[in-house]
Formats: structure tokens, sequence, C-alpha cells
């Protein structure tokens, strides 16, 4: 199913078309309904038009403004992101692998996973100051997890009767897990990252509304604090587009490298989203 | 109790007319009511397919299949299918009594009615005790036999097996034979009957219809009755026997080394 | 006493005792530390050895000192916010995701923008919440809704979509209508589904609502731990993390008890598949 999902959403059929044309009409109503004050409610005097969005959009894009706090947020969630996979692939890999380890310590990363650990960010910020090492630090933390949980599951799927076989033939510990389980749970530690690309930005929105002073999460609520809804719309297009392009250029490069997967019917875990 | 299934030049594609996939190609084939067609043929050659393009599962791409002089549009009334995977037709949540139910359910009988033949059912296929078991807690073979009263419980006239017993260990498929030959005791049904085990298609059968390899067609029908209208497992070791098998054996044994040769998609 | 001995072995060759013995060790190993003050003497004032908070934890909530600490009300109050989120979510996305699965035309046109808008953040919302609905509960309860819908339409549309074709074919061929396939086939496949899309909505949902909390608000154990943060009193504020880890774990672990109890016949199927 998320071979079938990630087709349709990089290739679209002729449905895009209708999807457009829905986009469009959405559209063309709030921008009427915003401008008329539709049903005199009080909250056309937040929701700004369309239009001006666009405009305010492409002008704090020309005036770098938008740019400077995308690319702060960018940096962090890039930095989040790296440390957060690049310790938690091998580590949850090798905790799935080995039976006596996933008994022991996999209840403790699920237990973790369960807690809310934008909880520990007060503290992250007592150790390490309102800087960008704080919450960086909360990003990896909250990516670690989920690629870690991933990682368990691809860890947990090698089939022992491979192993075996391969261990028939001589192979070593190391081998075995350089040519057999990274390869196989390659699918799933790829879904983990996926999935944490949404979750970082959310620990980064979270991170930034609390204690910053730039970026979008900053941007959006400081906006909404100081009345200008039309940066306020801006920044919560912006972190759309963020994600959705994030997600999308993902998925073309997992589809182009992990074809063989897909074609061999299995499916990597859409549902473990643990993001918000 | 009216059965008589007429195939008539049925070609079926899968994807688009021109490059995609030709599964059957102008298969031909009169069953007369009452009968059991074995059809045997290797992997891949289309037979399933045949069968759900009876079951109006599918649709032909041309030619047509008429049951009782009508065309076949969707799914036909009193029709009754078993397929290969059992546990997947059985529902998991439901027991054992619920799920033989479900086709008299469907066909919109009250509690109080099904009970009866629900029992008898049971009864009938050796499930007694089982009744408050859940799919899960039986055999593969209890499981297909399930599937078996379940499909029988409505009495549909026309019954379609897809390799019923592929997925089940030989020795249970032994047993399960004779439940088919008891059931048609019971109720002369019209049986078609698809497996890949040549020695199943001759026991069961009236009539062997022997496929070729992908895209299918019918290379051959024998006409089997090595029963004679009895049950009888020791007919199998007769020189009989052996004889018709070897001639079907013969008859298909290139084709499977084609179809082996053949990607697998 | 010997068959005791034997299974109190078994359960922890099972891996539990380790497990605990790991947790022990770790705060005890932090309480000696943090009794040393090993290294930066800062450090441990916010690192608070574990049996201080503890104690700190069992006096909140037994005799909070004012409104502010009172442990008990504000984790009740976070736990009805994230409830009523995933009810809320649940009522909504389900049938959405029903839909959008059971009829593909829907799940042409729509999927794809629903799928583009997922990986936003709900809380990037919440500001504009925030303008709707004002600074209490009520904005808090819709960016976590946001967050759960998004999660339940998409186990839900899998759910409907993974039913197994064998079985929709088996019942065709009985005679079953659409409506009868849906009713009794399809709503059971997709429970498994639904109900680990709700396992992981109580995580989104809480993580949502002690976030906004945190960010803006008054009440609940976002707010406390905030709260206790401002004041420098660390130890109030682990006792808020504890009370945090305690709301969100068994609140999980809880559903999952629920779940096997309910969908066992899922579990043994796959068990045995």
């Amino acid at each position: 199913m998320r071979r079938a999902l990630a087709e349709m959403y990089l290739t679209g059929k002729s449905y895009k078309l209708t999807t457009l044309c829905i986009l469009f009409i959405f559209a063309g109503v709030y921008e009427f309904a915003s401008r008329t004050h539709l049903g005199g409610l009080r909250l056309w005097i937040f929701f700004v038009p369309p239009s001006r969005i666009l405009a305010t959009f492409f002008s704090l894009l020309l005036d770098g403004t938008l740019l400077e706090h995308a690319v702060y947020s960018m940096m962090r969630v890039g930095a989040g992101l790296a440390i957060g996979v690049l310790l938690g692939t091998p580590l949850g890999l090798l905790i799935g692998w080995s039976r006596s380890l996933d008994l022991v310590i996999g209840p403790i990363v699920d237990l973790v996973r369960t807690f809310p650990k934008p909880a520990l960010f007060p503290l992250l910020i007592v150790i390490s100051g309102i800087g960008e090492v704080s919450k960086v630090i909360l990003i990896s933390f909250g990516i670690f997890f989920i690629v870690c949980i991933n990682s368990i599951y691809g860890g947990r799927s090698i089939d022992r009767v491979l192993v075996a076989s391969a261990k028939v033939m001589g192979a070593t510990g190391a081998q075995i897990f350089t040519k057999i389980v990274i390869p196989y749970s390659l699918p799933y530690v790829s879904a983990g990252i996926r999935i944490s690309l949404a979750t970082s930005l959310t620990y980064l929105t979270f991170a930034e509304m609390l204690a910053a002073e730039r970026g979008i999460g900053y941007l959006v609520l400081y906006s909404q604090r100081n009345y200008s809804y039309d940066t306020m719309f801006v920044g919560v297009m912006a972190m759309s587009l963020i994600g959705g392009s994030m997600v999308f250029a993902y998925l073309s490069l997992e589809r182009r490298f992990l074809s063989w997967f897909y074609a061999m019917g299995r499916r990597g875990g859409d549902e473990m989203s643990g993001g918000a | 109790m009216g059965g008589l299934i007429s195939i008539r030049e049925v070609t079926k594609t899968f994807g688009a007319k021109t490059e995609g996939l030709l599964a059957l190609r102008a298969v031909s084939l009169e069953i007369a009511q009452g009968e059991l067609i074995s059809l045997v043929g290797p992997s891949g050659c289309g037979k399933s397919t045949l069968l759900n393009l009876v079951a109006g599962l599918l649709t032909p791409t041309s030619g047509e299949i008429l049951i009782e002089g009508k065309r076949v549009s969707g799914v036909p009334e009193n029709i009754g299918m078993v397929f290969q995977q059992y546990s997947k037709t059985l529902l998991p949540w439901r027991t054992v009594y619920e799920n033989i139910g479900l086709g008299l359910e469907l066909k919109g009988m009250r509690g109080k009615e099904r009970r009866p033949i629900v029992e008898d059912y049971i009864d009938f296929m050796g499930l007694s005790g089982f009744e408050r078991k859940k799919p899960y807690e039986l055999s593969g073979g209890m499981q297909q036999r399930v599937a078996l009263a379940r499909t029988l419980s409505y009495k549909p006239s026309i019954l379609l097996m897809d390799e019923p017993f592929a997925s089940v260990d030989a020795q249970t498929r032994e047993v399960l034979q004779e439940d088919i030959l008891r059931i048609r005791e019971k109720e002369r049904q019209t049986v078609l009957f698809v497996t890949h085990d040549i020695r199943e298609a001759i026991y069961l059968g009236d009539r062997a219809v022997v496929m070729s390899a992908r895209p299918g067609r019918i290379k051959g029908v024998f006409d089997v009755n090595i029963r004679r209208g009895r049950r009888d497992p020791a007919v199998k070791a007769t020189a009989e026997f052996n004889s018709l098998a070897e001639q079907v054996w013969g008859l298909i044994k290139d084709e499977v080394l084609d179809s082996l040769r053949a990607k697998r998609d | 006493m010997g068959r005791r001995l034997r299974v109190f072995l078994r359960w922890g060759l099972e891996g539990r005792l380790w497990t605990f013995s790991l947790i022990f060790a770790f705060c005890f190993l932090w309480e000696i530390l943090a009794r040393l003050q090993v290294g930066s003497f800062f450090f441990w004032d916010f690192m608070v050895p574990p049996s201080k908070s503890l104690a700190t934890f069992y006096s909140l909530l037994t005799q909070p000192p004012y409104q502010e600490y009172d442990i008990l009300y504000h984790s009740g109050t976070t736990l009805w916010r994230a409830g009523v989120a995933l009810m809320g979510g649940v009522l909504v996305a389900v049938p959405v995701g029903f839909a959008l699965g059971w009829w593909r035309a829907l799940d042409a046109v729509f999927t794809p923008l629903f799928e583009f808008l997922r990986p936003t953040p709900s809380l990037i919302f919440f500001p504009i919440l925030i303008l709707l609905f004002g600074t209490g509960s009520v904005s808090k309860i819709m960016a976590s809704l946001i967050a759960v819908s998004f999660v339940m339409v998409i186990n839900s549309l899998y759910g409907v979509k993974s039913t197994d074709s064998v079985l929709i074919n088996s019942l065709r061929t009985m005679g079953a209508s659409n409506a009868d396939i849906l009713r009794k086939a399809v709503l059971y496949s997709a429970l498994p589904h639904i109900a680990s899309g709700i396992r992981v909505s109580i995580g989104a949902s809480i993580l949502v609502i002690v976030s906004t909390e945190m960010i803006q608000g008054k009440e609940g154990l976002g707010f406390v731990i905030y709260f206790a943060l401002d004041r420098l009193q660390f130890d109030h504020m682990w006792s808020g993390i504890l009370a945090t880890l305690l709301v969100g774990a068994g609140a999980v672990y809880l559903w999952q008890y629920v779940e096997k109890k309910v969908l066992k016949w899922h579990f043994e199927t796959t068990a045995r598949a």
C-alpha cells in the first residue's frame, strides 16, 4: 500500500487534474469568503485572503527574511536528523538483531518512545542554554527513538533461515551483519527516516515556539502575538511546503534506490507514525 | 438442479489489449449437469483465471460463458466457490459455527432457521466439537472443511474449487478428497475442480481437462470415470489408473518444463 | 516454594528482570553521582537525585502547596484534553479514512493532497487556533485533534485497503452485496489497523497537548514543568516530568492491554501465519 501511495503521489495519474481543480475551487471560495467577510464571522479578521498571503510570501522571500528563518529551521532539522539517524540506526539494528538485547533493552526503548519528549526541553534549555544546541539535541532525541524502533523492526525481520544457510557456508558474524542484516533491514530503516522527517518538524516547531529568535516556528508565533496575520499564514504555508517537499524528495529517493523492495511485495511500516 | 456450464471461445487478457498478459486463448468447454470436471495444467496456465471467469469475478475479453443458457455477468446465482487459501476466506473473528452460517446469513436467513442447517453440515463435515473454536485454532485441513461446509450450506448447484487441497498436507488431502466424493453422493452438484495434481484429477473427475501452459488453451480431454461412481481409494493403485496418469503426464510434461522457465509475475 | 522460584526465574530470563535491573541501576548511578556532586557542581542542581524528586513528587500528589503544583489536577487536565482530542479525531477521521479506502476515485483525488499536508506539524497551526479559540483548552485540543486525525485517516484507509481480496471474492461468490462486504468483512479487517492507529494517536495526542501547554497556558503538565523551571525548582520540574512519563506510558500500555483482549483473533492469526 505504501508503494501504491508513493506511486500515486509521485506520478499522479489523470486524477491529478481533478485534485488541482479542487485546490483552485477551495482557494477561490476562501478568497471570496475572506474578502466579503462571509457570515460576518469574527474569524475573517484573522483569516487573510490567499492573494495577500501569496503576495506577502513573495515579498518576504525576496527581501530575505523568510529565507533567513527557513535556513535556521532547516539547519536545526538537518543536524537533528543526522545525529538521530547516525546514532539510532546501528543501535536499533543491533538490538533488533540480538535476541537478548532485544528482550532487555527493547522495553526500555518502547517506554521512552511513549514519553512526550518536549517535556525534557526545559531541562535541555537549562543545561545548554537557549541557543541552537538545546534545539538540535531535542530533535535528535526525538528522531533517535523513531529511527531506533524502526531499525529494531528491521533487525528483527531478518529471516533466521537465511542466516542459517549463510552460517553453513561459513560466514562470520561480521559478514552476516554487513552482507545480510544491513541490506535486508534497509527498507525498515528507510521507513524510520521517512517518518522522522515529519516528526523532526514537530520538535523543531515546538522548540522554536518556546525559545528562539529565528526560525519558521518562531515566525508564526511571533507574528500571531504581534497581530501580523499575513506573516503568520506565510509561516504556516512555508512549513507546509517544507514538510511536503522533504517527504516528496525522500520518497523519490527511496523509490529509486529501494525499488527492489517494493517489487518483492513487502511493506515498510507506514502506520508507525509517532509524529504529530 | 440445473448446472449446465457452457464456455465458448473464451479469451482473457489482463491489462492493455496489445501488450497485456494473455492468460487464456480461445478456451471452449461444455460441462453437463452433475459432472465433476477436473482441470489440470502446469502453474500459471490460467486454470484459476478460468474458474474466476465462470464465477463472474472476472469478465472475458472475448467469448462468453453461459450457465443454464444465461450469460454470466457478475456473480451468478447459486454458485459456491472454495479457494486454495482457506484461511483468507474464513472470518478470523467469528467462530466455526458463525463462519459456516455466513452463507445463509448473506442470503437473508434468520439465526433460528440457520441453526438446523448449520448443525447438519457441521456433523456432515466432521466438525462436531469445534463449533465454538476460532479458525486459527484449527488445522489446515479442518479449516478447509469449514470453508466447504459454509459453501455447501446454501446448496449451490455449481461448485467451483480452485486448488482447494494444494495448501494441505498429503495425508489430509486424501481425507478431503473422500469428503468431496461424499458431498457429491449427497447432492449431485456440478463441479469444476482445478488442481495441479494429476492423480487427484483422475481420481475425482468424471472427465479430466488438460490445459497447456500460458496462454492457456485446452490440450486434451480425457474421459476418466475410473471409480465408476464409487468411493474407492484403492483404485489409485490399479494399472488402468496409472496408465491414464501416464497419458495425462505425457501431454503436459513439456508444458510444465516450459512454465518452469517462464518468469514469475 | 520451588515452583515459585522457577516461575520467577523464567520471568527473569525473559528479560524483564534484566530490564528492571538496568533501569534501577541507572537511577542508582544517578543518585550516587548526584549526591557526590561528581564533576560540575551546578549540573547536579538540575539533575536532582531521583530520591529527592520522588519525595517531592509524593508530597505534591498528597499535599500540593498551591494550585499550580497540584500534580493530580494538572495530570487530569492533560489527560482529559488528550482524551477529547483523541475521541474527536477518531470520530472525524475514521469515516473519512473509510471513504477514501473504499471509493478509489476519492482516494485518487484527495489522498495526494492529504499526503502532502501530512508532514506539516500540527503545532504550526497552534497560533491560528489560539486566535480562533482562545488561550484555554479548546485551542490545544484542536491542535491535537489535527494531529490525531492525520494519523487515523491513514490508518483507516490502510485498514480498508488491506482487506484480503480473497476474502472479498469468496464473499461475493456467496452473493454478498457491497454493503454486506463492508459490514461483515471490511470493518473487522480494518479494526487492527484502527487500533494501532489509536495507539500511536494516544502518544501523539499527549505530545501535542503537553507541547501546547508549555507554549501557552496556565494548566496541565506541560505548564507545570515550565512553571517549575521558571522558579528554578528542579525537583518540582522532575516531578512533573515523572508525572508526564506515567501518564504517557500508562495510557499507551493500558490501550495495548485492551487491544490484546479485544483483538485476540487478530494477534493469534498473525502469530500463526
